[in-house]
């Protein structure tokens, strides 16, 4: 029986360095499928909200890859576009950057 | 990595999800299915798997294993479905929360992840079961109508969410078809549920493949948010 483990309990805690190269992995992956929409990967790169390149559309799209490459990579099942990153008054997906640190703030309270 | 069709359907150990997986191989396509049991099938282009579609981590945990296994899915039936035929007045709380949770929130957890795993390729064809019980409204059956109800509102609005990014989202809601699931309601309910179809018989497997594959076809890319009862309710 496949069974979840609930989010990402057994993930190993991750380095800022390894998160980036999956955010590196996911904006490649996201500009092939897009085609007309290119992302730039930079920590400063806007990615939602006033002038940021991408609807609300092309965001589900982007964190649809760093989610996968996330699970396949460190066993993070965790989704990053749940209903306390939506309700967070500074949003995590501003930039590269806060992304970045969201993903790493998840990965942290799953090894607390 | 496969060019056939990728078709994933749930409730594959008996009755209609496992005639389809039968069908879909016929069809020559990778086959993917679960079930909360052992595999029904055993065919070179077929992969089970044990999974619980109430289990959201399960269910992405299965959807990442087809991505590695064929890179994409092009179909998804959502089959899996539990009965329960009693009064509103008679039908325990759990019972009401086991129904809806398999019927709709199962449908809803795998065609969410099913649905990132095609929108990589801006394609893919979401078919989700319903039951002629929903528009006939059928007295002993309002908890199991209610769950499969629930399954036509949130397809429609699916439809809507979806079609950027080429996926259909469509319905099928067969009539009362001999399978396990209507095992155990009595002839003179199911004929009391027959007369009030114009069609006034039996669906059988064939009628409910045939408005699968409908909807499953590349061509019926225009075609989403369609409900499609069978039995002519």
């Amino acid at each position: 029986m496949v069974q979840g483990d609930g989010g990402m309990k057994g993930c190993r805690s991750l380095k800022r360095e390894e998160v980036l190269e999956v955010l590196r992995e996911a904006v490649e992956a996201f500009n092939a499928i897009h085609g007309e929409k290119q992302l730039v990967f930079a920590l400063e790169t806007p990615l939602f909200g006033s002038g940021a390149p991408l609807d609300s559309l092309d965001l589900v799209m982007f964190l649809v890859e760093v989610e996968a490459r996330l699970a396949d990579r460190f066993g993070m099942e965790h989704p990053l576009s749940d209903d306390r990153a939506m309700s967070q008054q500074r949003s995590p997906f501003r930039t590269m950057a806060t992304l970045a640190e969201y993903v790493l703030s998840l990965g942290a309270e799953a090894n607390e | 990595m496969s060019e056939e069709r990728v078709v994933l359907i749930t409730g594959t150990s008996r009755g209609i999800g496992r005639d389809l997986v039968r069908h879909f191989l016929a069809q020559g396509c990778q086959v993917a299915g679960c079930s909360r049991g052992a595999a029904p099938e055993s065919a070179p282009a077929y992969t089970h798997f044990e999974v619980d579609v109430t289990d959201e981590a399960a269910v992405a945990a299965m959807m990442r294993a087809v991505a590695r296994q064929h890179g994409r899915l092009d179909v998804l039936v959502n089959n899996a479905g539990i009965a329960s035929m009693n009064l509103a007045l008679t039908t325990p709380g759990k019972t009401a929360e086991r129904l809806m949770a398999t019927n709709f929130i199962g449908s809803f957890l795998v065609a969410k992840e099913g649905a990132k795993l095609m929108m990589r390729r801006r394609y893919g064809r979401i078919i989700n079961l319903s039951t002629v019980a929903v528009p006939l409204r059928v007295e002993g059956e309002s908890i199991y109508a209610a769950s499969k109800s629930a399954v036509v509102t949130f397809t429609r609005i699916l439809a809507k969410e979806l079609a950027p990014f080429g996926i259909t989202c469509n319905v099928v809601g067969p009539g009362p078809i001999r399978t396990d699931l209507i095992a155990g309601v009595p002839e003179s309910k199911l004929q009391q549920l027959l007369d009030q179809l114009p069609a006034k018989q039996f669906c059988t497997f064939a009628d409910v493949a045939n408005a699968v594959d409908f909807f499953a076809k590349p061509e019926s890319q225009a075609i989403t948010g369609q409900i499609l009862y069978l039995g002519g309710a």
